[in-house]
């Protein structure tokens, strides 16, 4: 089943940190994540050094998981310019056109 | 005591402060109060760039005598770097302040400070935009 999240909740980080990154390294999350869209305060978690953020780049570079913070959102924290490299920022059209190629199944907000 | 308006101090050529840029401004700063944001019915000049990626942005100016640009407004989907650059392009446009060392481009990149790296190419579409709108019918011969 290939999935995408997306993050919009202040629930994101501990989700992200003590259940999907852990499973998603352990190759045991019993879905295929093809993206993820960061919201508001969660794009925190992009920014350069950010350890969930390390660890979640290290899985996407792997995998070829989608990640993608909200321009808007970033902007507004001034941290457009600060976020691990390769991550991209975008709003709606830019997240499905990046996910236009791939059969998803289920889109779940966290 | 006068708290009205200071003493204006030379600054002698050369010295700390002379010849500074203006501090760039972020594209929050921009989006949050994008003063040069409005229709471009009437302009003399009007200038369009599309990427193809549906981001679109047109640049309208007023002219003044001699042809110099008096007002200068934007149009542009709903993108925050789009919109920074069209709002910077705008008023380096009014304060004459397009010519000097390097392109447009670059002047107008260089006025929108914390832009993702994978956007800053934005600035090319607002230059071309404003290209554009300079070389209009309206324009100086």
């Amino acid at each position: 089943m290939n999935v995408a999240y997306v993050f919009s909740t202040p629930n994101a980080s501990y989700i992200l940190e003590k259940m999907i990154v852990p499973q998603l390294e352990e190759k045991r999350h019993g879905a295929n994540v093809v993206g993820m869209f960061f919201f508001v305060d969660n794009c925190y978690l992009l920014v350069r050094g950010n350890p969930t953020g390390e660890r979640l780049a290290r899985v996407a570079r792997a995998s070829g998981m989608l990640l993608m913070g909200c321009d808007q959102c970033c902007y507004q924290r001034a941290i457009a310019d600060k976020l691990i490299e390769g991550v991209p920022i975008g709003c709606f059209p830019d997240l499905y056109q990046a996910l236009s190629g791939a059969s998803l199944d289920q889109v779940i907000t966290l | 005591m006068n708290l009205g308006v200071l003493p204006k101090r030379d600054v002698p050529p050369g010295a700390a402060g002379a010849n500074m840029e203006p501090m760039p401004q972020s594209v929050a700063d921009h989006v949050a109060d994008p003063r040069h944001a409005g229709p471009l019915s009437g302009a003399d000049g009007i200038g369009e760039a599309s990427d193809g990626e549906g981001r679109l942005v047109q640049v309208g100016l007023w002219r003044g005598g001699r042809g110099a640009v008096v007002r200068a407004r934007f149009r542009a989907t709903t993108c925050p770097s789009l919109i920074a650059f069209a709002e910077a392009a705008c008023r380096l446009a009014e304060e004459a302040a397009l010519g000097g060392p390097g392109s447009i481009a670059e002047r107008i990149r260089a006025a929108v400070a914390g832009v993702h790296p994978g956007h800053r190419h934005r600035a090319d579409l607002v230059a071309l935009a404003l290209r554009r709108a300079l070389a209009s019918p309206g324009g100086p011969a």
